[in-house]
């Protein structure tokens, strides 16, 4: 059950690659990071642990997944951590949030408003967490020094990627 | 002098083309003033927000120009930040004025890089709601109904979009549109679940991502900003729930 819940979290996040306009190469990391970030909070929440608990747990973890990646690939850690984290923002509690306004109900208006607030809180810690380990030691990780990059901006601008698929 | 305003420009567009296309305001400035460091202008003052770029040459009476660029709309395109801040680090690391010319020919070429064809986003709409809808504990059914709804919807706004200058109407629209036929469906096929097929299909809408970014903006102290993304975020879920009403009221008067 879970591993089919990783796999929609996986097919989730291509999805929103897409519609992100993230580069083609790295739509296979985008899925990696939200399976990745899925897992880690179905399993605390398997564990027991409150949802904003787990909620920090997995973007932590996520984000560490996601810089790791950017140090790797060589992109903006926003390439895999905005779209690797759609799965964990709090969408739903937002509907029932938006749409509890609209039909009046109070009651339900403050819970899915303190819900979706209280999430939304423990993503940014999360994220604050894993951000506030050093640079460096993610480029340690991936045995990769500081890139000292020696190519004109023509060739980069040759880079295949630039030519996207028309609109 | 003149050079130094000449590289000042080039942070400028780089950093409102970045802006444009989801840069976050905090790495901006930091890319900005880098650029500027490396190419030893010291001189400078900076003013980042999520709506535009300000920057001066000079501080007071002293001040030997200036360089705006407003944002007035922006739209998610990794793709172009990603080239973007490559461009940003080779410049920083080359530092040669004689290339500002190119760099500055790099970066229209990098500000132009085309989305992906309407198809392929709509085909990715229709994948993204049928994961999410079994996320959120729906059934194959649900799924099947979901992707449909996110590839219609994405259609329907990609069409709107053109259309409208506003940019909420299409959201709300595309709102309405998926709550009239979602509800439409629960109502003759109760075996479907309402709740996650809704959810699911205008997920890709939802203001999550930029609602995260505001606290994140607060945190780091940068309250305009988080203001101006609040702010965002709140009118785009007045938008969903007036058009989630729009398709309850007219269910419920049928």
């Amino acid at each position: 059950m879970i591993v089919l819940k990783v796999i929609a979290a996986m097919l989730a996040t291509l999805g929103l690659s897409v519609l992100f306009q993230t580069p083609k190469r790295q739509w296979i990391f985008c899925c990696l990071t939200g399976g990745f970030g899925f897992l880690i909070s179905a399993v605390s929440l398997h564990f027991g642990l409150p949802t904003v608990l787990a909620t920090v747990a997995a973007t932590a973890a996520l984000t560490i997944l996601a810089r790791l990646l950017a140090t790797w690939r060589e992109v903006p850690v926003s390439v895999f951590l905005l779209t690797g984290i759609f799965p964990l923002v709090p969408g739903v509690k937002i509907y029932l949030t938006a749409s509890s306004a609209f039909l009046k109900d109070m009651s339900m208006f403050a819970d899915m408003g303190m819900d979706a607030l209280m999430q939304s809180g423990a993503i940014v810690m999360g994220i604050l967490l894993a951000s506030s380990i050093p640079q460096e030691l993610y480029e340690r990780l991936v045995k990769r020094h500081k890139v000292v990059v020696e190519a004109p901006a023509e060739a980069l601008a040759s880079e295949e990627d630039e030519v996207e698929p028309d609109a | 002098m003149n050079d130094d305003f000449e590289v000042m420009q080039f942070a400028v567009d780089l950093g409102g083309e970045l802006l444009k296309n989801g840069g976050r305001v905090y790495s901006v400035h930091q890319t900005m003033e880098h650029i500027l460091e490396s190419f030893g202008v010291h001189d400078y003052s900076l003013f980042v927000l999520s709506s535009g770029v300000w920057a001066t040459l000079g501080k007071g009476s002293e001040e030997r120009g200036s360089s705006l660029r407003s944002i007035s709309s922006n739209k998610m395109h990794l793709g172009r930040t990603s080239k973007l801040y490559d461009l940003a680090r080779v410049a920083a690391e080359e530092a040669d004025r004689s290339k500002l010319d190119e760099y500055r020919e790099t970066l229209s070429r990098y500000a132009n890089i085309k989305f992906y064809p309407a198809a392929l986003r709509n085909l990715a709409s229709a994948f993204g709601s049928a994961g999410f809808c079994y996320l959120f504990d729906g059934n194959v059914l649900d799924c099947l109904i979901a992707a449909m709804c996110g590839f219609l919807v994405q259609n329907l706004i990609y069409v709107l979009t053109k259309k409208s200058s506003i940019n909420y109407i299409p959201t709300m629209l595309g709102v309405a549109f998926a709550s009239i036929v979602v509800t439409g469906l629960t109502r003759y096929f109760p075996v479907l679940g309402h709740d996650a097929i809704m959810t699911a299909t205008i997920i890709s809408l939802m203001p999550g991502v930029s609602f995260t970014t505001a606290i994140r903006d607060f945190f780091n102290g940068d309250y305009i900003s988080g203001g101006v993304r609040m702010t965002d975020v709140i009118l785009r879920a007045v938008c969903i729930a007036a058009g989630v009403g729009v398709g309850a009221y007219l269910w419920s008067i049928v």
